[in-house]
């Protein structure tokens, strides 16, 4: 019974957990300039970020690694070196546009300039994670996260054409604005796969004391979790295309994306958008600026959990504590939340193969994964992704920001 | 990973020389920009005279419209000239009046406004369904 609770309490949560704001404004720039045509970037990331989740999960049930720590131990302190630096960057960013995302939202509902709630927003998280004990942080923000269901009955209510959508499943070239389109495809890939999420995640199995016996149920907790959060995301590429495209409206504010939820749910649709935004994004800024901590403490060597007392593990504490307040910052100094989340999103898929490639190396060492190592399967379908992704990623930001 | 940095950095050297925009480009960019703004003002106004939408809502809606087109308008200028300028500018001029609007609470002015900058530049909507190439 036990066991059965766990697993709901862990599908539930990455339900919750994998909306974040890159992935609703990814897919709702998606919707409103290609229509349901790039349905196809979400399958194919969404199969990836399930495979990897569940190899990061099943690191930390057999090794008792976290990521981070295997990957200093495996590849050396050179290695670790340029992760570190790579996810300090991206993470910060990231960390930038999940706190510009929750400000959002409150200037949705209030109309108060976002810049005004930058502070109490940074603050607010500081507290719950000095305060907060893993299971609180990660299973009531992501719990609260599920009101991002109202975007799967906002689409229901409008009522797609089923058959087109599952048509735009199979790849295709763009049907205008080529350099836009990779961009956004990146992005997708980019939010999905989000480097932060896999250390946190195998962080979390070893907060919760994961082992051998429950490598079935991460695994289903991954495939599950992960594919209803896609559904949702799926969702809203749907209902942005149905809403906005049609109208000719394109994304270039969150304040046009809230516009989507209006035409399903009247007058509850700007503080049903706003909700969503907000929580999906209180959830992931808890997460990455956690994982900011696990990365510093578990490559170093230091004491580390969100379980002990701040003075317990004062480095991991300080971390977060200055990690907050830099992100903060980064919202106020580098304007339009919606351009940080596009590019931190694209950088996503720039860092993935340099913690992807690692993770595959050790989920094919006996030594740290015994038996339980990957099928040949998984180790091609992942690296093709990475690599592509990546590739697209080199070519499609420069353009993008150059305007080519 | 090496050569990842190093093709990396060859990638972002080499990319300014090819993607200075054309002012072509910049004129359809603006154009699309003007009429993205001038559909989206009119769906909102709309559901602000219908009560779906708050006043806080619409007018932030309204002030992004009108920060968007002012940077739009000053980038078309500079790189395209005046024609290209030209339909930011009319949407502009509409989103100030829906501005004004918006501070006398005169939801059907608002409405005539949005209706009138959709109208003078129409959107290029996208199909739900895009047929790819």
């Amino acid at each position: 019974m036990k066991n059965m609770t766990n697993l709901a309490l862990g599908i539930v949560t990455s339900i919750g957990g994998f909306l974040d704001v890159g992935a609703i404004a990814t897919a709702a720039l998606a919707g409103a300039a290609f229509g349901m045509q790039m349905l196809w970037v979400l399958a194919i990331g969404t199969l990836c970020v399930m495979l990897l989740t569940e190899m990061a999960g099943r690191l930390a049930c057999v090794s008792h690694h976290s990521l981070v720590d295997a990957v200093r131990e495996r590849c050396g302190f050179r290695y670790f070196s340029l992760l570190l630096i790579g996810e300090l960057l991206v993470d910060l960013l990231v960390l930038a546009a999940e706190i510009g995302g929750v400000a959002v939202a409150l200037h949705l509902v209030t109309g108060i300039d976002y810049r005004w709630f930058v502070p109490i927003v940074a603050f607010a998280l500081w507290v719950l994670i000095w305060l907060g004990t893993f299971s609180i942080v990660q299973n009531g923000a992501s719990l609260l996260g599920l009101i991002t269901v109202a975007f799967v009955v906002g689409m229901w209510w409008m009522g797609p054409p089923w058959h087109e959508a599952i048509k735009a499943l199979v790849p295709s070239a763009p049907s205008h604005d080529s350099a836009k389109y990779w961009f956004i495809a990146v992005g997708i890939i980019g939010s999905l796969f989000e480097p932060f999420m896999l250390n946190f995640y195998a962080s979390g199995a070893i907060e919760e004391k994961w082992s051998l016996k429950d490598i079935a149920m991460n695994r289903v907790t991954a495939v599950l979790g992960m594919g209803f959060g896609a559904i949702i995301a799926v969702s809203i590429v749907i209902l942005s295309a149905l809403t906005l495209g049609t109208h000719g409206i394109q994304v270039d504010s969150y304040e046009q994306a809230a516009l989507m939820m209006v035409q399903p749910f009247g007058r509850w649709g700007i503080p049903l958008f706003a909700a969503s935004l907000g929580i999906a994004c209180f959830g992931a800024s808890l997460q990455v600026a956690l994982n900011l901590s696990y990365l510093f403490s578990q490559g170093f060597g230091w004491n580390w959990s969100e379980n002990l007392k701040p003075h317990e593990d004062a480095r991991f504490a300080l971390v977060y504590t200055l990690a907050i307040p830099v992100g903060a910052l980064l919202v106020v100094v580098l304007g339009d939340p919606l351009q940080i989340t596009t590019f931190s999103m694209a950088l996503n898929a720039l860092l993935a193969p340099v913690i992807v490639f690692p993770l595959l190396i050790l989920m094919n060492d006996r030594h740290y994964v015994r038996e339980y190592r990957n099928h040949a399967i998984g180790n091609v379908l992942v690296s093709a992704i990475v690599v592509i992704a990546f590739l697209i990623a080199m070519v499609a930001i420069p353009l993008e920001v150059l305007g080519g | 990973m090496r050569v990842l940095c190093a093709s990396l950095i060859v990638a972002l050297a080499a990319a300014p020389a090819g993607c200075s925009k054309s002012s072509e480009k910049v004129t359809t960019e603006a154009r699309q920009a003007a009429a993205s703004w001038a559909a989206t003002l009119s769906a909102a106004a709309d559901w602000w005279g219908s009560g779906n939408v708050s006043t806080p809502y619409f007018r932030s809606i309204v002030t992004q419209a009108r920060t968007s087109l002012q940077k739009e308008e000053k980038t078309a200028l500079s790189s395209a000239g005046e024609a290209a300028a030209a339909p930011v500018k009319a949407v502009a001029s509409h989103a100030e009046t829906i501005a004004g609007a918006v501070e006398r609470g005169d939801r059907a002015a608002a409405i005539v406004a949005a209706h009138a900058a959709a109208s003078e530049v129409p959107a290029d909507k996208t199909p739900a369904v895009a047929k790819p190439q």
